[in-house]
């Protein structure tokens, strides 16, 4: 704290060795404040626009000469790469069919022999599609794969956001090129679809038990009024009144019938006469 | 079990099935399986620490009435 205090930055006490010393401590600032702006200009320049870049595997490491490995597919003539989040996703309503084209072009690139696509929902993949990949000319090679997609029967299940990832495959199996992308699916009516109206019932019914706890704690503290029988948790039952021997009714006008002649019954939770006031 | 943890945990339960709600209606992705847990961990805590501190304080502000 002393080197923070205003004696000690005042033009007399400006000696060697503070001057070291701020000197030290704007040593640290600035590669501090360099690495704070790297952190936030760093996810802006690898991607502008937000949408995920495509990724080449395998072969994109071509000999040199060679020309490189490119693809792209679109999405009933939209480039991927324009759904890249959910607030761009592509919509698609339920039964609908939406063509996916593959593209691709490169040398060495004839054993392409997969085109697929697969929805991932929750770390899972839900449902894919896979069609033959085949080669249209070269050289160099070009060569592209078309999918008629559509949601399935999921559709009566499940809409919203999903994440769809489009990849051209390899005989092996291993990836050549992927992108992902997002797809709104819709039904004609909102609450078509089966989770949601089962996710609004839970929502309600959450909400109403939420509420009436809410309730149950405001009148937990106070008696309940005349002649309703109060909360547990508010009046403690009396003691030395067995439950068989109690009177006629939960406000134990009556007293007990087993007591000793003459002495008064303890007052009951809400009292005997209907007050129910506060103790 | 007191009416302040039954409201939390409705409230916790509540901020899971949103969630799915907001998925469902296109605003949000559930994506990566961490993501996802994430977005469902943090709901079910602000839900419940909402309906939970409602409840406390219902009864706090009760108890203060004479």
């Amino acid at each position: 704290m002393h080197y923070l205090s205003k004696e000690f930055f005042s033009r007399d006490n400006r000696g060697p060795e503070l001057r070291s010393k701020r000197v030290g401590v704007h040593f640290l600032l600035t590669p501090a404040l360099f690495v704070a702006a790297l952190v936030l200009v760093a996810p802006l320049m690898v991607s502008v626009d937000g949408s995920p870049s495509p990724t080449l595997r395998g072969p994109s490491e071509q000999p040199l000469g060679a020309i490189p490995f490119s693809a792209s597919a679109t999405w009933n003539g939209a480039n991927l790469s324009s759904a890249g989040s959910p607030a761009t996703a592509f919509s698609i309503q339920r039964g609908e069919t939406a063509l996916v084209t593959f593209d691709y072009t490169g040398l060495g690139t004839t054993d392409v022999a997969n085109a697929s696509l697969e929805v991932t929902y929750l770390g899972i993949v839900l449902t894919g599609a896979k069609a033959l990949a085949h080669v249209t000319g070269g050289p160099p090679v070009t060569g592209g794969s078309r999918i008629n997609w559509s949601f399935g029967p999921l559709s009566n299940a499940l809409e919203g956001v999903f994440q769809l990832t489009a990849s051209l495959l390899y005989l092996n199996g291993s990836t050549a090129w992927s992108q992902s992308f997002y797809v709104v699916v819709k039904t004609p009516y909102d609450l078509e679809s089966g989770t949601v109206i089962v996710l609004l019932i839970l929502v309600i019914a959450e909400l109403y038990w939420a509420v009436s706890s809410v309730r149950e704690a405001r009148r937990g503290r106070k008696p309940g009024p005349p002649g309703s029988p109060a909360s547990p948790s508010s009046a403690p039952p009396a003691s030395g009144t067995p439950p068989a021997a109690s009177g006629p009714g939960p406000t134990g006008v009556g007293g007990p019938a087993g007591g000793p002649p003459g002495a008064s019954p303890p007052p009951g939770p809400s009292g005997s006469g209907g007050g129910g006031g506060p103790p | 079990m007191s009416a302040a943890s039954s409201a939390a945990s409705s409230g916790a339960v509540l901020g899971i099935v949103l969630v799915f709600l907001v998925q469902q209606f296109g605003l949000l992705a559930l994506t990566s399986i961490v993501t996802s847990v994430l977005y469902l961990v943090v709901a079910a805590i602000v839900g419940g620490v909402v309906f939970g501190m409602a409840a406390w304080a219902a009864g706090r502000k009760r108890a203060s009435v004479p």
